[in-house]
């Protein structure tokens, strides 16, 4: 189906702005979700930095109090010498807040000094316990232990304390002989959990954790619901990354995974940013998108709607404007709109008024075209019988025949009277057959009465209209092509009779005929040439019966060799009136009839 | 009306109900969401046997954004007195319960009120129940006896120690030790339960005769712990079902021979799930959540694979 201008310019206009509208937000929409992102990952770098800062000044404050054991209080004194216990005390004391204990052990794992001091289980088995094996497999190194329940001493209190470990292997003097042991300073977890808890507070899926280079959990938010099997954590693969930000599908859920590296232990701390948690504080801002867009495509509909109404009515209305012009009601043109609209419809106006004036020029042109033609035909029968007929009134005169002269010149002047009918083309049939009538006694005197000539007019048919001077030529060519030859015996007959809405004016002759193929030549065949007469005879009087009439009427030709011809013109029953004759004249063959 | 025109109108109207739509549902999103409330109501709520399973609550509470009221409650007596607490906190906004449901001496029983149920650790006809298999957990602790005794308790007497014989949880867990130690050759001496006072002197005053103390509840545990660390018992040793940070001392101080732990954690922190699920689909029945256990003796307390039940027992400090 094909649309008009205004859908068409709407449907344009919609679909380039939504889809303007949906690209830019889609783009705005993603960039948003990008730089979200991206300081949603650079803020948890930010975190981790500062935990990782943290962690390490927690651990090197442990290696301090450990160093300080070893160096400044293990290797300096004996270790019978009661000052070793006293600067252990007082070492723990002043880390109590973030130390369980410190013990010392000698290389088969048999306690030697701890403060505070507390009863050792009975067999706590120390040798087999990590911190130990670690510490005297790597005698250079310090060692952190994963975080463990302390299972060294009796606590009367009951409790049972989450620690982690700093193990190391230490030079003891003991007497002469210097023997290694281990040193053992038990760091309350609660140290790092607090540490890590601190940035563990996001609601919106967004995580920490730590662990050791196999994997193994230090510490994680869910740590229960992951031994407790209810949830899963796949620390193995990350645990081997190194520092960086990584784009991997964690745990089947598409992430940002940072990673940071714990000086001294190894450890890592993974910070894990689910991109679903980018949507779920940006809600809010999702549903503020889509309000925008969507009064953004409402504003953007309202206003194409005004635009292609205010562009395509002018437009509209100029069409409006030429189909009633074209259905032919006089209308005004629409002029209106933009300017561009306005000069298109000056324009159409100006040409319609072109139009209506070279119509009217066609038209007036078309009248004086046909009388100019009428007066031209018409002036093709005049001339060569007048000359005759005055040469006829001369030899009268000449011959003293006064009173046929005068009859000749009566019936001439009547004749001539009725040619010019005051320059009308129109005349009542009672004068055309008056003409005839002159012409015929005119003719009859010339021609010695060598033939004779009837006429049948019903009195009523007599006020018709018909053009001037058809009947003369008929008459004419009866004489000449029909009766002259006959000597005497020769007769025409004009009849008048109704037919219908016509009127048949017959010229019969008994005179010589024509041949079939002449006759039905006779009214178009325009080279002939004509022996006698004007020459134009028949087709003259039969175009000026249609020219005046219209198609349907005009001659019709019957004629018999040696039987005689009749010639019939054929008008339509127009009662003469003044403004019938007037109509006929101006071009209009639908004159009143009745 | 022109179809055009039409058409427009109606694009505009559909645009204009979306708008509204997305505005109202901005508001919304800026209205912070009434958290759900869950009351829990246990029986002496702060005694020690409790602290893991708080641990799992409040874990589970978290992430499904609820918030947890901890009744105060001492020993409930009787059913009327636990029915009372839970009809006060239903009125303080409770929109879901999860009770230890007390059965009461002729085996009357707690019913729900006008908000979902769930109940932890023992069974209640009326709702769903989060508990450890508790017939399992008398199977392998008597088990565990049989081992330490090579499968031959004949001439053995055995006292237990109980809290309430009505208990659903504590008479299956009598029900598994029985069938198991069925052909062992042992003879049930007596059973104490109720008054924890009153036991303790009784039981000193009977543990002359008696070989092995099973108790069946973690108070009668604590309590037989306790007495064995102090010598009281006689010498008779003791065996039970428990999960508080003084049992695992007195197992540690080898006060206890063998303890078989039900995870609290896990009940705490699925009992909540359920009744989340409860309170948000209330057409929708959960069934009944059965979490593990494990049987620890002293040589394996602090292996590595048991760190996460003493991480469970909420022992940190």
């Amino acid at each position: 189906m094909k649309r008009g201008i205004q859908s068409l310019m709407m449907l344009v206009f919609t679909v380039l702005s939504v889809s303007i509208v949906l690209i830019l937000g889609i783009l705005f929409f993603w960039r948003y979700v990008l730089s979200t992102k991206n300081a949603m990952v650079q803020n948890a770098k930010t975190v981790m930095e500062q935990a990782g800062e943290n962690l390490e000044d927690y651990l090197i404050s442990m290696r301090h109090i450990s160093d300080t054991a070893t160096y400044d209080i293990i290797s300096e004194n004996e270790l019978t010498d009661p000052e070793v216990e006293r600067e252990l005390y007082l070492l723990y004391e002043a880390n109590s807040e973030n130390i369980r204990s410190i013990a010392l052990y000698d290389r088969h794992g048999s306690l030697l000094v701890a403060e505070p001091v507390a009863r050792q289980k009975e067999d706590p088995d120390v040798t087999k316990q990590q911190w130990f094996i670690d510490a005297l497999n790597e005698m250079e190194n310090y060692h952190f232990s994963v975080p463990h329940i302390q299972n060294l001493f009796i606590d009367d209190t009951k409790g049972y304390h989450w620690v982690m470990s700093l193990s190391r292997t230490v030079d003891i003097t003991e007497g002469e002989t210097p023997q290694m042991g281990v040193l053992l300073v038990d760091m309350n977890y609660s140290g790092i959990e607090r540490m890590l808890e601190q940035i563990n507070t996001a609601r919106n899926g967004q995580y920490y954790f730590l662990c050791d280079q196999q994997g193994q959990i230090i510490y994680h938010p869910a740590q229960m619901q992951i031994m407790g099997k209810v949830r899963t954590e796949d620390t193995e693969e990350v645990a081997g990354y190194k520092d960086g930000i990584y784009d991997m599908k964690y745990d089947g859920k598409r992430s940002s995974v940072v990673v940071r590296t714990i000086s001294y232990t190894g450890w890592k701390l993974i910070g894990i940013i689910p991109n679903k948690s980018l949507y779920q504080g940006t809600v809010g801002n999702i549903w503020m998108i889509l309000l925008f867009l969507t009064l953004t495509i409402m504003t953007a509909l309202l206003i194409n709607r005004f635009a292609s109404i205010y562009i395509s009515t002018p437009i509209l209305k100029l069409n409006e404007s030429v189909k009633r012009y074209e259905t032919g009601s006089k209308t005004e043109v629409y002029i209106g709109g933009p300017p561009e609209i306005r000069h298109l419809g000056a324009s159409i106006e100006k040409s319609y008024e072109e139009i209506d004036r070279l119509m009217n020029r066609i038209v007036e042109e078309e009248k004086e075209r046909r009388k100019s033609e009428m007066d031209a035909l018409q002036s093709q029968i005049n001339p060569h019988f007048l000359y005759n007929t005055l040469d006829s009134i001369t030899w009268m005169i000449e011959g003293e025949k006064n009173e046929e002269a005068s009859y000749m010149v009566t019936q001439l002047a009547r004749l001539l009277r009725i040619s010019l009918s005051k320059g009308r083309t129109v005349i009542p049939l009672g004068d055309e057959i008056l003409h005839a009538i002159s012409y015929m006694n005119i003719q009859k005197v010339r021609y010695k009465e060598s033939f004779s000539v009837s006429f049948d007019v019903p009195k009523e048919l007599e006020n018709y209209c018909i053009v001037k001077l058809v009947i003369q030529p008929l008459l004419e060519n009866a004489i000449y092509y029909g009766v002259e030859g006959l000597d005497g015996d020769g007769e025409i007959t004009v009849s008048v009779r109704q037919d219908g809405d016509k009127i048949e004016i017959e010229v019969a002759d008994n005179g010589i005929g024509m041949p079939e193929e002449l006759a039905a030549n006779v009214l178009t065949d325009s080279e002939r040439v004509h022996k006698k007469g004007s020459g134009v005879g028949l087709r003259n009087v039969d175009t000026r019966i249609r020219l005046m009439f219209g198609e349907p009427y005009g001659l019709r030709v019957w004629s018999e060799p040696d039987e005689g011809s009749r010639i019939t013109i054929v008008i339509p029953m127009i009662p003469y009136s003044e403004a019938n004759r007037k109509m006929l004249e101006e071009g209009d063959s639908h004159a009143n009839r009745t | 009306m022109p179809t055009e025109r039409r058409n427009f109108i109606v694009i505009e109207v559909l645009l204009g109900i979306l708008a509204i739509f997305c505005a109202v549902m901005l508001v919304r999103g800026n209205v912070t969401p009434k958290m759900k409330k869950i009351a829990v109501i246990l029986d002496d709520s702060e005694g020690e046997e409790w602290n893991a399973l708080k641990h799992g609550m409040r874990e589970a509470a978290l992430e499904e954004g609820i918030t947890l009221d901890f009744v105060g409650t001492d020993h409930f007596e009787t059913v009327a007195e636990e029915e009372e607490v839970c009809k006060a906190a239903i009125e303080d906004g409770a929109e879901g319960l999860v009770v230890y449901p007390f059965i009461g001496n002729d085996g009357e029983e707690l019913t729900a009120g006008s908000v979902p149920y769930v109940a932890v650790k023992s069974r209640n006809a009326s709702f769903p129940v989060v508990e450890a298999d508790n017939y399992a957990m008398g199977e392998s602790l008597a088990q565990a006896i049989l081992e330490d005794y090579s499968g031959n308790l004949e001439a053995k007497k055995v006292g237990f120690i109980l809290n309430n014989k009505n208990d659903e949880a504590e008479s299956e867990r009598l029900r598994g030790i029985q069938d198991t130690l069925e052909n062992s050759g042992y003879k049930t001496l007596w059973f104490f339960g109720s008054e924890p006072t009153k036991t303790a002197n009784q039981i000193s005053d009977f543990t002359e005769e008696v070989d092995i103390i099973i108790a069946l509840d973690d108070g009668s545990l604590s309590l037989a712990g306790e007495l064995s660390s102090n010598r009281k018992l006689h010498g008779a040793v003791v065996y039970g079902i428990g999960n508080s940070a003084s049992n695992f001392y007195y197992l540690d101080t080898e006060a206890i021979r063998a303890i078989t732990v039900p995870d609290m954690f896990q009940m705490g922190y699925h009992s909540i799930m359920s009744i989340s699920k409860l309170t948000s689909f209330p057409s929708r029945k959960p069934g009944d959540t059965v979490v593990k256990y494990n049987t620890l003796r002293q040589k394996d307390l602090f292996l590595p694979k048991n760190q996460e039940v003493l991480y469970g027992l909420g022992l940190n400090s």
